[in-house]
């Protein structure tokens, strides 16, 4: 009687550290790299719009840079006005703006994106919490000492 | 074809599990992909590459050209390319040089080139390695089947035996069991092959003496090349003494008839040496054991010949005895050791001395079918059954030479 309890308790642990192992994890390891990915765009945005105000403290009109043009060549290339901005919104489109109206672009832009990565951030923390059940479960069954 | 040629069969499912053969097969093939994917990247570079070469040669067409240039990751301005000649190009490490169109294009060439060799190598790796699968593949295929792969020993013809074989035979598991079963095989070879040996003897010795063809039978004498002196037998102690006498004399030889089939080829026995081979009639005596030493040597007999031309490489040649006999060429002593593996043991070595001719005569005296035990050591006393017969070599040619066959 004890031993099929034991069997039938084993089996059941061995059932969720499945879950656990086959469901759960690979999850939070995907909802972890979407997020990184939308963290990083964000960050591509803050850096430009750092940039564009830093033009238009210091009046910089022209602007000379070096183009990648593949392989880690580089040409040298020269903007002589840094008045039009194009700026990419997605779906392959570019818009002209000027540089008031690019900061505030980014800006939005920037809210947006925020707004993702909580919505990442609470689907992680879903996943953990969902892991860590399981995790309390395992234990209970096992009478471990339960960890706080 | 002796008989008893033993072979093995395995079932080729023992040796490769159908299994394992294809879980090799799938761990090959996942390696292909993993090259496949490697190859398209390179490929990539390389197309990357070329077209980039294109692009540097175009440029400097212009003084300018109006472009986009990026500014960040998502913003571009409008602008235009300047200095279309100058290029800025990185070589690893955070060194960059500065190159005008027509070098940039050549350290692109190059790195071009560097690519294909890269790519060539990794198709020829993946070649192989589809090889592989398609081996492994086939192997569980014919594991299924119940394909068996059969082993066995190649066993020579007897009569071809003699040197060649001497080897194989040697290392043959089935040695003993072959040579058994051989033996008589080989005795009847050796009749045969000492009847071809007389007849060469006499068309050779017909300047010396008639009575060389005794020789024919020769048996060899046995003689351990190494000492010498050790004379193994008791019979053999007069005859290895005479032996020496013989050497020393030079002109006295010992005919010593083998006892037993064994003898041992005079290996040692150097150009000058000269060993008087001994009738070896004793083809009846020799014994299924010993006799694979045994006189081959009629067949083997070769006049004038070093002590070395026939032997078999175990067969150890005497070389008291044989420094005894200024023998001609004709006498050929081969000593058969009494190894078991031996069926080299026939080959006779024939020995010849020197410059005389085996003058003395060979008398049987009687067949003592002893076998010969030693080894290296085997003396003539082992070799021969007869007895020892002092000759006096002077003579150029065999006079009186008088053979008994028993």
């Amino acid at each position: 009687m004890d031993e099929m309890n034991m069997r039938v308790r084993q089996e059941k642990v061995q059932k969720f550290e499945e879950f656990v192992d086959r469901r759960l994890k690979p999850n939070l390891v995907d909802a972890i790299t979407l997020r990184d990915k939308v963290i990083e765009k964000q960050k591509v945005f803050s850096d430009l719009k750092r940039n564009i105000v830093s033009l238009q403290k210091n009046n910089m009109t022209s602007l000379r840079s070096m183009v990648n043009l593949g392989s880690e060549v580089y040409a040298q290339a020269e903007v002589p006005e840094t008045r039009h901005i194009f700026l990419d919104i997605g779906l392959g489109f570019h818009v002209e703006f000027t540089l008031p109206e690019a900061l505030e672009f980014i800006s939005v832009r920037e809210a947006r994106l925020a707004k993702q990565i909580e919505e990442h951030t609470h689907l992680i923390a879903n996943i953990k919490a969902q892991i860590k059940l399981v995790c309390e479960g395992i234990r209970e069954l096992l009478q471990l000492p339960p960890a706080e | 074809m002796g008989d008893g040629v033993k072979g093995t069969v395995t079932p080729l499912g023992s040796l490769f599990s159908p299994e394992e053969a294809r879980k090799a097969a799938q761990r090959v093939e996942g390696a292909v992909v993993q090259r496949s994917s490697e190859l398209r990247r390179l490929q990539g570079f390389v197309s990357e590459n070329s077209a980039l070469i294109s692009l540097v040669r175009s440029l400097p067409d212009e003084l300018s050209h109006e472009i986009m240039v990026p500014f960040g990751g998502v913003a571009f301005f409008p602008g235009r390319l300047i200095h279309t000649n100058e290029f800025l190009v990185l070589l690893g490490d955070g060194y960059y040089a500065e190159r005008t169109a027509k070098q940039t294009m050549d350290i692109l060439h190059r790195r071009g080139k560097a690519m294909e060799a890269q790519v060539e190598a990794l198709k020829a790796t993946m070649l192989d390695l589809e090889a592989e699968v398609k081996f492994f593949n086939s192997t569980a295929e014919e594991a299924i089947e119940g394909i068996v792969e059969i082993r066995e020993e190649y066993v020579e013809e007897p009569e071809k035996n003699s040197l060649s074989s001497d080897n194989s035979l040697h290392s043959c598991k089935t040695e003993n069991l072959q040579k058994l079963d051989e033996d008589e095989d080989e005795e009847y070879a050796r009749i045969m092959a000492r009847i071809e040996e007389l007849e060469r003897m006499e068309e050779l010795e017909n300047g010396n003496t008639s009575e060389d063809n005794t020789q024919e039978n020769e048996d060899t004498v046995v003689r351990d090349g190494d000492g010498g002196s050790k004379a193994g037998d008791e019979d053999e102690d007069e005859d290895i003494e005479a032996g020496h006498s013989f050497s020393t004399l030079d002109h006295k030889y010992e005919v010593i008839e083998p006892k037993q089939k064994l003898k041992d080829p005079l290996q040692k026995a150097s150009d000058q040496k000269v060993l008087s081979s001994f009738i070896s009639r004793q083809t009846g005596n020799i014994s299924k054991q010993q006799l694979k030493e045994e006189a081959f040597s009629n067949s083997r007999m070769q006049f004038p010949v070093e002590a070395h031309s026939f032997s078999n490489k175990e067969l150890s040649v005497g070389k008291e005895k044989t420094a005894s006999s200024p023998f001609d060429a004709q006498s050929s002593v081969s000593k058969i050791e009494d190894s078991p593996h031996e069926t080299t043991g026939q080959t006779l070595n024939i020995v010849s001395r020197g410059h005389k001719a085996f003058s003395g005569s060979i008398v049987e005296r009687d067949l003592d079918p002893q076998p010969v035990q030693s080894s290296k050591n085997t003396n003539l006393s082992q070799a021969f059954t007869g007895s020892i017969v002092e000759c006096d070599i002077k003579g150029e040619s065999w006079r009186n030479g008088k053979v008994v066959v028993m």
